[in-house]
């Protein structure tokens, strides 16, 4: 799995681990972020089961085991956090921060160590030794009870599902061409988001926030203008494709 | 690419008591032990370096570095003997991990279906044929991961006494470089930077023997 340091703060830096050339070749690729401060480390959707070893590994080249202290999902499902069941036996003191709506399903599984933090509706803030990481809501984004992670000092928004790409092979991590990259995101988008006030309503929230960086799970991270463009674009996008489909 | 981890001996200690009379995985202690002796290879690559510098050194030096130009060949063969263990070791402990982590998943497997068997007695004996298999396919993997296991511990011990044998030249370095007139000062220079690279590797590879020590 590859792993670099993409950007760094005063107090921490963050880190991708992806495009993993030794994965099962149909489970979908995923991107995972970590958060390195001197003594801990924060593991943004941590992944499924399949990934779990070589997720293991990269995190252990940047911090030992015991210095993972925090998790992160978005929400509840498998590609996001399958693997806890494998976490929760492997870190031997650890929080998982998700939605509370989802606890009694992420449960499932398997959690016997780790401690859930449950987080209210509205978000709040993740505070990790001493750097302060925004929970924004983005509920119905695709996720009933789904979070982005803003990090209002480097101004990255690690934003789940939301600018997910589908492209074949493995592509480079930054988008190049964002007219060309919107071929490889409007079915997930047109699919996988149900709802277009939620979506309009997503969009006026982060619109507020300053974003030079959005760094979605899936495919390519945007940077400078090509944040306002991919915001643009998912506004005048339909989404909630299904729901036409299914009323034909 | 990444930070090179280094744990001393007191984080193991630290690292033990964190997990409260749980045992630390198998999974967990192997994929530390490949990333904690990556920089090893970075420490015998060095070690490849200086002794490379020191060729150039002896060439110039003509008659003055004869002594220390014959040590060098020997230098390079370790330190290149040593990045290939080091390399080595990070693959199988690896490969330990990820058997670890599926042996740890069959258990878990065969522990539902113990479960459900005496949920079910009715049903028991066809869910008994899947345990049977089960079982064969943990056998299959704890041999897989000894296997694993055994290999690291014979490349670690390898590591060592390449180190060992690195260490003992550094004193025959030493002398040839009292030898060595005008350049001895650089070839000093030269097996100071080899002894500590392989104290280096020294360290790491007890961390090693360390986690090694978890694994059982």
């Amino acid at each position: 799995m590859h792993s670099e340091a993409l950007w760094q703060g005063k107090r921490h830096k963050w880190i991708i681990c992806g495009r993993d050339t030794g994965k099962p070749q149909k489970i979908i690729d995923t991107n995972q972020y970590m958060v390195r401060t001197d003594r801990r480390l924060l593991i943004l959707e941590p992944g499924g089961i399949e990934l779990f070893s070589a997720m293991l590994a990269c995190a252990l080249d940047w911090a030992p085991i015991h210095e993972i202290t925090d998790l992160f999902a978005s929400h509840q499902d498998p590609d996001i956090i399958s693997s806890l069941g494998l976490w929760d036996q492997a870190l031997p003191k650890a929080r998982l921060h998700a939605p509370w709506l989802w606890e009694g399903f992420i449960r499932h599984f398997g959690m016997s160590h780790i401690e859930y933090v449950a987080l209210p509706d509205d978000g709040g803030v993740l505070e990790l030794d001493g750097v302060n990481l925004q929970l924004i809501p983005a509920h119905y984004m695709h996720s009933s009870g789904n979070f982005n992670v803003y990090d209002p000092e480097l101004k990255i928004l690690m934003s789940g599902d939301i600018g997910a790409s589908l492209e074949p092979g493995q592509p480079p991590l930054f988008v190049e061409n964002f007219k060309e990259h919107t071929r490889y995101m409007e079915l997930f988008h047109k699919r996988w988001m149900p709802s277009n006030t939620a979506k309009n309503d997503w969009v006026a929230r982060v619109r507020r926030l300053d974003i030079k960086y959005m760094a979605p799970q899936h495919g390519r991270i945007f940077k400078d203008d090509d944040v306002g463009r991919f915001l643009d674009w998912l506004e005048q996008l339909e989404v909630g494709s299904a729901l036409r489909t299914a009323n034909r | 690419m990444a930070e090179l981890n280094v744990l001393k001996q007191e984080d193991i200690d630290d690292l033990v008591r964190q997990y409260e009379g749980r045992s630390i995985p198998r999974f967990v202690a192997s994929a530390t032990l490949a990333s904690e002796l990556k920089s090893t290879i970075h420490y015998a690559k060095l070690i490849a370096i200086s002794s490379k510098n020191a060729q150039a050194i002896t060439a110039r030096a003509g008659e003055w570095g004869q002594g220390f130009s014959g040590i060098t060949q020997f230098i390079e063969e370790i330190a290149s003997r040593s990045m290939v263990c080091a390399a080595d070791i990070g693959a199988a402990s690896r490969e330990l991990s990820r058997s670890a982590v599926k042996l740890m998943n069959q258990q878990k497997f065969a522990s539902a279906l113990n479960r459900s068997m005496r949920a079910n007695e009715a049903k028991s004996e066809e869910l008994r044929e899947i345990l049977q298999r089960n079982l064969r396919d943990q056998a299959q993997l704890e041999e897989e991961t000894n296997g694993y296991y055994r290999s690291v511990r014979k490349l670690l011990t390898e590591i060592r006494d390449c180190t060992r044998a690195l260490k003992s030249i550094v004193a025959n370095c030493r002398i040839e470089a009292s030898r060595a007139g005008p350049f001895q000062e650089s070839l000093f220079t030269i097996a100071e930077n080899i002894e500590n690279a392989a104290e280096r590797i020294s360290e790491r590879i007890a961390i090693g023997l360390r986690l090694m020590g978890l694994l059982t």
